[in-house]
């Protein structure tokens, strides 16, 4: 590899990690029903996820559970 | 100035203790890894010029003629990739796009129209050069989008709903995981038990993404396949009954977490901030998921190839099911993206796509994966017990 496809390789690097971590986040509201021990659970949150990597990074989330047993 | 005796038998001292040190750790490194087990294969990258370093989102896909394509999810224009690498326009999406890029994108057989979720809450449109469709019945989270023979799939997470009553389910069995298009409506076609959360320590909406987020095809007489995207696992999913006909997995059945950097949480908070998001410091994820399978494709013929991150880098493995016979090579000069990728069965070559159009595409010929020495994963397990 010459210094100039280094440079290149390294420059795109660099700008994939900036565009990964730095894609704008895309926010939304969605609920989820789940169980947790014996409580049926749905959690309503405002997430946030980055469109490239998928990942949510924010969640501000309302909870509501009911007893399985009643 | 003349060093002193002592002085110049220190430095002499240092440098062989030096030196020894630096020859004792090649010694250790060269018998802790004889070099990696798996083969590499050759790999041509490629970047097309309508696409070059352009840090939006890219799929690559290939009609039943074996006619390949690449969509660019800011301008939704699709390019006919050429045998030299370079790309043709062969038309632009009449797709709706409220987003920077699309998230998800999924070409049809006939290489006419794509379904794309722009978003990971949706919603789902079918486009192509004339119009764009909207079909009802969507509700949840996306988790990856393909094409049938008979029309479109969406694998989604199970249990995402819009309704905040717990109530409203406590008679609910199961749940949509795969949805078909049927009559202009989207409807299950493959259902699951409503998860279970079992780790406290992250929020229930992330680990239940993390645990279900699953890259979906079809093979061989229309059998649905699901591969973990943060687990080796690869399930045979049919609409009939409970549990995968068959479930391939290779090392830990546990999605590991990774703790995100100071830097990483200042990034994320500020992107936030910027976006109007108040006081995100309280909310912001504090671990992601360890991505472990990078794309999914179904060849034709019934083979299953998929991307996988490797501890000796990314790897193309290729799971047989008339042999239950997982095999691996090592992809020279090919980097896992942080995102989703997409992987496509060309005439002549096997296209593998980057996230982003920036990280360009890289293609293999269908001769080369033929006689490349693949290696059995030994580590497979089916159905839990050790492969035969």
């Amino acid at each position: 590899m010459n210094r100039k496809t280094l440079f290149a390789a390294l420059g795109l690097a660099v700008a994939l990690i900036f565009s990964a971590s730095s894609a704008r986040a895309d926010c939304s509201t969605s609920c989820v029903t789940y169980y947790s021990g014996w409580q049926l659970c749905s959690t309503c949150c405002r997430t946030c996820f980055n469109p490239v990597t998928g990942q949510i990074t924010y969640s501000s989330c309302d909870t509501r559970c009911v007893d399985l047993a009643q | 100035m003349i060093p002193s005796p002592k002085v110049t038998h220190l430095a002499m001292r240092l440098l062989t203790g030096t030196a020894l040190v630096f020859f004792a750790s090649l010694a250790l490194a060269s018998a802790a890894k004889v070099g990696p087990e798996y083969a590499k294969l050759h790999t041509i990258r490629v970047q097309p010029a309508p696409l070059k370093d352009a840090l939006v989102t890219q799929f690559v896909a290939a009609d039943r003629k074996g006619r390949t394509f690449v969509l660019r999810g800011d301008t939704m224009q699709v390019f006919r990739l050429r045998d030299d690498g370079n790309a043709d326009l062969s038309a632009t999406l009449k797709c709706a796009n409220d987003s920077a890029f699309a998230y998800l994108a999924a070409m049809d057989p006939e290489g006419t129209r794509w379904l794309v979720s722009n978003s990971l809450m949706g919603p789902l449109f079918l486009c192509d050069s004339a119009e764009q469709q909207r079909p009802s019945g969507f509700i949840g989270m996306v988790s990856s989008v393909t094409y049938s023979r008979t029309g479109p799939l969406v694998a989604v997470i199970p249990g995402g709903s819009q309704g905040p009553d717990p109530e409203n389910f406590a008679g609910t069995a199961r749940v949509p995981r795969i949805l078909a298009l049927e009559d202009g409506r989207w409807k299950p076609v493959s259902t699951v038990p409503i998860p279970r959360v079992t780790n406290s320590s992250v929020a229930p909406i992330v680990q239940i993404k993390a645990q279900n987020d699953a890259f979906l095809c079809t093979g061989a007489k229309d059998s649905m396949w699901l591969a973990s995207l943060n687990t080796y696992h690869l399930q045979q999913i049919s609409s009939n009954t409970d549990k995968p006909t068959r479930d391939i997995a290779v090392g830990k059945n546990d999605v590991e977490w990774v703790k995100l950097t100071q830097r990483e949480k200042t990034n994320i908070v500020t992107n936030l901030k910027d976006q109007g998001v108040s006081h995100p410091e309280a909310g912001i994820a504090q671990t992601y998921p360890r991505n472990v399978i990078r794309a999914l494709v179904c060849e034709p013929h019934g083979t299953i190839y998929l991307l996988a991150n490797t501890p000796d880098g990314l790897a193309l493995d290729r799971f047989d099911p008339s042999q239950d016979l997982l095999e691996r090579v090592l992809l020279e000069g090919v980097a896992a993206s942080e995102g989703p990728m997409t992987v496509a069965f060309g005439t002549d070559e096997l296209w593998i796509a980057g996230r982003t159009a920036a990280e360009g595409l890289w293609r293999i010929s269908l001769n080369s994966l033929a006689t490349a020495p693949w290696k059995r994963v030994q580590e497979m397990t089916i159905d839990g017990k050790a492969a035969p």
